[in-house]
C-alpha cells in the first residue's frame, strides 16, 4: 500500500512538473479573430499567460493606416509583458484608396476602443502608433479630446464628418517610429523633376523629367556607390520643387472635386488620382546628413539596455535610395480624389520646412498639440524619422511626455543588420524597445 | 491529510493541468493564424468534435472571408474549417490572379502539415469559384494547365511564383459560384460608352465630360425595355446586340492593356511595369462587382431557369427534380450605381485587368461564344481538369444556377458530381423574404446540414 501511495505522489508531482513547463503555460494563449464592422475592420485579440498575468487590466490597440497589424510585433511583446493587445486592421486595409477619407479610420479605433473597454478587468487604453499608426492614433485621440470641432477646421484639405463626435478618449499614446503624417511622407517622396503634371494627369502622356532636379543624376551630387552629398543650393532647391509640385497637385484634385459638387463631372463621387513620379524620391535616403540627427541631446537606450542622455542622437541608417524606383509603377500614387486629398496632402513651402502642419488631418504634429493624455515618443535609431519625431515631441501638449531613441533598431523595431559595424551590435532592439515601454505604462497605469 | 488523500488531489490537480489547458480555441473563439506573404487565416475549430480529421478551406479573391457564414456552420456541425482572406484582400488592384494558387497553397499545407488533418475540402462561394478550382486545376494538372499561347496571363512554372507541386486537395463545393470575375465583368460591362470615351479614360480622363452613352444600347433606357420601377422586358433583338457588344467593347479593352503590356515590355511605355486600367461603367472594383449593367439584374426572365429537370431542395428539405427557376426579384436600381465612379467602373490595372477582369468572346451570354480557357480565372476552364469530388450548389433567388448547371451538365469531368440547387436563398446564402414561394426560413439550415452530410459521406469527419 505504501509502495502504491509512493507511486501516485511521484506520478503527481511528474505531471505537475510536466505541466508547468509545458508550452501551454509558458506562451500566452493563441490570438482569437475579433470581427468589426464594416466588414474590413478586423482585430486579433492577444492575452498574457494567464499563469503569469492572471488579472491584466491595461490594453495595448495596435492599428495602421492599411497594413496588416493583426499580427504586429507588438501583439507578441505586450502580452508577454502583461498586457492585453489588440492588433487591428481598419476599413481600408490593404487598400489606401478606400481611404475615403482617412478620418473615418477613426471610427474603426472606437470599435477597438469600446470593445476593450467591455472586456473583464481592463480599466486603461493604451494607443500603440507605429509608423503611420502615428497620425491614426494622435488624430483619433485629438478629436476624442476636442470634438469634431478639431477635424472640421476649414483649413483642412477634408474636413472630418459628423459621426466622429464623441470618441472615447485613450488613457495614454506611445508612438512608435511614428512619421510626421501621410502627405508629408508623400510631399518630401515625390520627385519634383517631372515638368509636365497637367499633360500626365489630363493625356496621359509620358513623364518628362527636369535633369537639374533629379536626384537620381551624379551632376546633382548623386553617389550611386555609397552616400551622397547634395549641395545646399540643391537641396534648397529640390525641396522648394517638393513643395511646388504637391501643391499643383492639391489645386487639381480641388478643382476636380468642386467640379463633382457642381455635377459637372463625369462621375457623381470620386475619380482616380494617378501621379507617376510620386514615390521613392526622397533625398535623406542618398544623403545622410538630411535628418540625421536629433538637435538636443536626447535619451538613447543603448543596445546594452542602459540610457545615455549626454548627447544629440544620430541616426546609423545606410543609403537606400534606388534612382530606378521613382519611374516604375509602383512609386505611382494611385489613389482617389477624395482618399489623395485625404491621405497623402499637405500644403507647404518647403517639404523639409515650410509645412502647414495643419492642412491635413492625417499629421501627427498637429494633432499632438491637441493631446493631454501622457506620450511616450520612441523612433528607431536605424531609421531617418530620429529628427520628425523630437519635433513632434517639442510640439506635443501633453504635460507627461518622454522621448526615447532605441539605438539601432530599423523601422519595424528589429534589428538594423546593415547598420552594424559588428555581427549583434543591435541585437536587441526589440527587447529594449518593448521593455522601456513596458517600464512606462507600468510606472502611470 | 493523510499520504493517500494527498497524493490522490495532487494526481487530480495534474491531470486537469494537463488534459484541462486549452489547446486552442473552439469554433465559439476563433483563433487568428498568420500564413505569411499576407495571407490571413481564422482557424474555426469544432466544439463537438475534439479530433477532426476533415477540414474545409473558405477562401475568395478578394472579400474578408474570415467570418463567412460557412466558418461556423460547418464548425459547429463538427469540422475544422479555415478560413482566409488572400493577399489580394480588400484590394481589386492588387490582383495578380494566377498568385492566388499559392495562397490556398498555404491554408492546404497547414492544415495538412501542421494541423494534421486527413481530408482536405476547398469551399467555393461565388468568386471563391474560380479561386477553388483554379487551384485544384493546377494541383491535378501541374502548371501547363495554366499556361499558353491562348491565355491571356500565364503562371510561373519556376522561381519565386512558381505555381508547381500544389498539394490537391480531396473535394471541392461549390456555392453560387460564378463562372469568373472575368466573365462577370463581361456581363457586367455596358455597352453603351463609345469607343472614343473608353480611350480618353485611361489614367485621368482628358476632359472630364459627363459621359453620353450611346442610346441604342443604354441598358438604362425606357425605350429599350428598362423599367425603373419594376421588372424591365428587354427584347430579343436587343438583347442579342448588347450581348454582342459587350463582348466587343471588352474585347477593345483587352487589346488596349494587351497593347500597353507589349510596349512596357519593349521598354516604349512610360511605365516598365505597369500602369492603371479605367473603365468607366464597367462594374465597380470591389468584391461583388459593384453595380453592373447585367440585363438579367433588372430583367429577371433573362437567366432565369435551367435547361433540364435538375435537384431542387426545397424549405420542407424534401428535393425534387424539375426545371429551376429562380424567385429573384428585379433590382432597377443599379442604374444609379452604374454612373459612379465608386459604385461603376473597374479602377484595376494593366496586370488585375488582364488576370482576373477579361475574358474573350464574341457573345457575353452564349456559353458556347465565350473562350472559357483564355482566362485563369475561369471555372468552366478549370472544371474540365478536376477529378476530385465536387458538389455544385447553388442559390435559387439569385441568377447564377444557370451556369452552375453548364458546370455540372457541360464542364466538370469528375466522375463524383452533384448539382442541387436551395429554393429561396440569396447569393449570400440567406433567405429571400420578399421572394415569391417562401417563406424559405428552414434554407439556411438545410443547406449547411446537406453540406456536412455530403461531406461525412465521402471522408468522414
Amino acid at each position: 500500500m505504501k509502495i502504491r501511495i509512493s507511486w501516485l505522489y511521484v506520478l503527481a508531482l511528474i505531471l505537475i512538473c510536466a505541466s508547468i513547463g509545458s508550452p501551454v503555460f509558458a506562451d500566452p494563449p493563441p490570438p482569437e479573430y475579433i470581427q468589426f464592422s464594416p466588414s474590413a475592420t478586423k482585430g486579433a485579440l492577444y492575452y498574457p499567460d494567464p499563469a503569469l498575468y492572471p488579472n491584466p487590466h491595461v490594453a495595448v490597440i495596435i492599428m495602421h493606416r492599411n497594413s496588416n497589424y493583426l499580427s504586429h510585433l507588438g501583439t507578441r511583446e505586450f502580452p508577454r509583458r502583461g498586457f492585453v493587445a489588440l492588433g487591428m486592421n481598419p476599413r481600408c486595409d490593404n487598400n489606401e484608396a478606400l481611404c475615403r477619407p482617412w478620418e473615418n479610420n477613426a471610427l474603426d479605433v472606437r470599435s477597438g476602443v469600446n470593445f476593450l473597454k467591455k472586456l473583464p478587468g481592463i480599466t486603461k487604453i493604451i494607443l500603440f502608433g507605429h509608423s503611420g499608426g502615428g497620425p491614426t492614433m494622435s488624430f483619433y485621440q485629438a478629436v476624442a479630446e476636442n470634438g469634431v470641432v478639431f477635424c472640421q477646421d476649414p483649413r483642412k484639405l477634408v474636413q472630418c464628418a459628423d459621426s466622429l463626435a464623441g470618441l472615447p478618449p485613450a488613457d495614454g499614446i506611445v508612438l512608435m517610429d511614428a512619421h510626421p503624417g501621410n502627405g508629408v511622407n508623400a510631399l518630401r517622396s515625390l520627385n519634383p523633376a517631372v515638368t509636365n503634371d497637367s499633360a500626365v494627369l489630363n493625356q496621359n502622356r509620358e513623364v518628362r523629367i527636369n535633369p537639374n532636379l533629379d536626384p537620381g543624376n551624379p551632376k546633382n551630387g548623386f553617389n550611386p556607390n555609397g552616400p551622397t552629398t547634395y549641395s545646399e543650393a540643391f537641396k534648397k532647391k529640390y525641396f522648394k520643387a517638393q513643395a511646388d509640385r504637391m501643391n499643383f497637385l492639391i489645386a487639381e484634385a480641388l478643382q476636380r472635386w468642386q467640379q463633382i459638387e457642381a455635377g459637372t463631372y463625369k462621375y457623381p463621387d470620386d475619380d482616380a488620382f494617378i501621379v507617376p513620379y510620386g514615390d521613392a524620391a526622397r533625398l535623406s535616403e542618398a544623403d545622410l546628413s538630411i535628418h540625421h540627427s536629433t538637435v538636443q541631446p536626447r535619451k538613447l537606450v543603448k543596445n546594452n539596455g542602459t540610457i545615455e542622455g549626454c548627447c544629440a542622437v544620430a541616426s546609423v541608417r545606410v543609403p537606400t535610395f534606388d534612382p530606378e524606383a521613382s519611374g516604375e509603377f509602383g512609386s505611382t500614387i494611385f489613389l482617389t480624389i477624395q482618399s489623395f486629398l485625404s491621405v497623402r496632402a499637405m500644403r507647404s513651402t518647403d517639404s523639409m520646412d515650410g509645412i502647414d502642419w495643419c492642412s491635413s488631418n492625417n499629421s501627427t504634429p498637429c494633432n499632438l498639440q491637441k493631446v493631454s493624455i501622457p506620450l511616450l515618443v520612441t523612433a528607431m535609431g536605424g531609421h531617418y524619422f530620429i529628427r520628425d519625431s523630437e519635433v513632434f515631441f517639442d510640439m506635443a501638449a501633453s504635460a507627461d511626455k518622454d522621448f526615447l531613441v532605441i539605438e539601432g533598431a530599423s523601422h519595424g523595431g528589429t534589428p538594423c543588420t546593415a547598420c552594424e559595424q559588428v555581427p549583434g551590435q543591435y541585437s536587441n532592439t526589440v527587447k529594449n524597445l518593448f521593455d522601456q515601454v513596458a517600464t512606462w505604462i507600468n510606472a502611470r497605469f | 491529510m493523510n499520504t493517500k488523500r494527498l497524493s490522490l488531489t495532487l494526481l487530480i490537480l495534474a491531470l486537469m493541468l494537463v488534459f484541462g489547458a486549452p489547446h486552442g480555441f473552439s469554433q465559439t473563439r476563433p483563433e487568428y493564424i498568420p500564413l505569411g506573404g499576407g495571407v490571413k487565416g481564422v482557424l474555426y475549430r469544432p466544439d463537438s468534435n475534439s479530433s477532426p480529421q476533415v477540414a474545409v478551406i473558405i477562401i475568395h479573391r478578394t472579400a474578408n472571408y474570415l467570418q463567412h457564414a460557412g466558418c461556423t456552420q460547418l464548425s459547429q456541425r463538427g469540422l475544422m474549417v479555415l478560413c482566409m482572406n488572400s493577399r489580394f484582400d480588400n484590394n481589386e488592384t492588387l490582383v495578380n490572379w494566377e498568385l492566388i494558387a499559392l495562397d490556398v497553397k498555404r491554408g492546404v499545407d497547414y492544415l495538412k502539415n501542421t494541423q494534421k488533418m486527413s481530408k482536405v475540402i476547398l469551399f467555393g462561394h461565388s468568386g471563391g469559384g474560380p479561386t477553388s478550382t483554379y487551384y485544384q486545376a493546377v494541383a491535378e494538372k501541374g502548371p501547363s494547365y495554366c499556361q499558353g499561347p491562348n491565355k491571356l496571363t500565364e503562371c510561373d512554372s519556376s522561381g519565386p511564383n512558381s505555381v508547381a507541386g500544389l498539394t490537391p486537395v480531396d473535394g471541392i463545393i461549390l456555392a453560387d459560384a460564378h463562372p469568373g470575375n472575368t466573365a462577370n465583368a463581361l456581363r457586367a460591362i455596358n455597352p453603351s460608352v463609345r469607343e472614343g470615351q473608353d480611350h480618353e479614360v485611361v489614367g485621368v480622363n482628358a476632359h472630364n465630360g459627363p459621359i453620353i452613352p450611346n442610346k441604342k444600347l443604354d441598358p438604362f433606357d425606357p425605350a429599350n425595355g428598362y423599367n425603373p420601377n419594376g421588372k424591365s422586358t428587354y427584347s430579343k433583338q436587343f438583347q442579342k446586340a448588347y450581348s454582342a457588344a459587350q463582348s466587343d467593347r471588352m474585347n477593345d479593352w483587352i487589346n488596349q492593356a494587351l497593347r500597353i503590356r507589349s510596349l512596357m515590355a519593349q521598354g516604349l511605355w512610360r511605365f516598365p511595369d505597369n500602369d492603371s486600367i479605367i473603365v468607366a461603367r464597367g462594374g465597380g472594383s470591389q468584391a461583388g462587382g459593384g453595380d453592373g449593367a447585367q440585363l438579367f439584374v433588372p430583367d429577371t426572365d433573362i437567366q432565369c431557369c435551367t435547361v433540364k429537370p435538375q435537384k431542387l431542395l426545397q424549405n420542407d428539405g424534401s428535393i425534387v427534380t424539375q426545371i429551376v427557376k429562380s424567385v429573384r426579384l428585379p433590382n432597377p436600381a443599379v442604374a444609379d450605381g452604374n454612373e459612379e465612379f465608386d459604385g461603376g467602373t473597374k479602377n484595376l490595372t494593366v496586370t488585375a485587368y488582364l488576370s482576373a477582369g477579361a475574358i474573350r468572346s464574341t457573345d457575353s451570354m452564349d456559353f458556347k461564344q465565350i473562350d472559357w480557357c483564355s482566362s485563369n480565372n475561369s471555372t468552366p476552364c478549370a472544371l474540365q481538369n478536376i477529378t476530385v469530388p465536387i458538389l455544385i450548389t447553388a442559390m435559387g433567388a439569385h441568377y447564377l444556377f444557370v451556369d452552375a448547371e453548364e458546370f455540372y451538365e457541360n464542364y466538370s469531368i469528375s466522375k463524383d458530381k452533384e448539382f442541387v440547387t436551395f429554393a429561396g436563398l440569396v447569393h449570400g446564402i440567406t433567405p429571400c423574404n420578399n421572394c415569391p414561394g417562401g417563406p424559405y426560413q428552414n434554407q439556411v439550415t438545410n443547406y449547411w446540414n446537406y453540406l456536412y452530410n455530403w461531406i461525412t459521406t465521402r471522408f468522414g469527419n
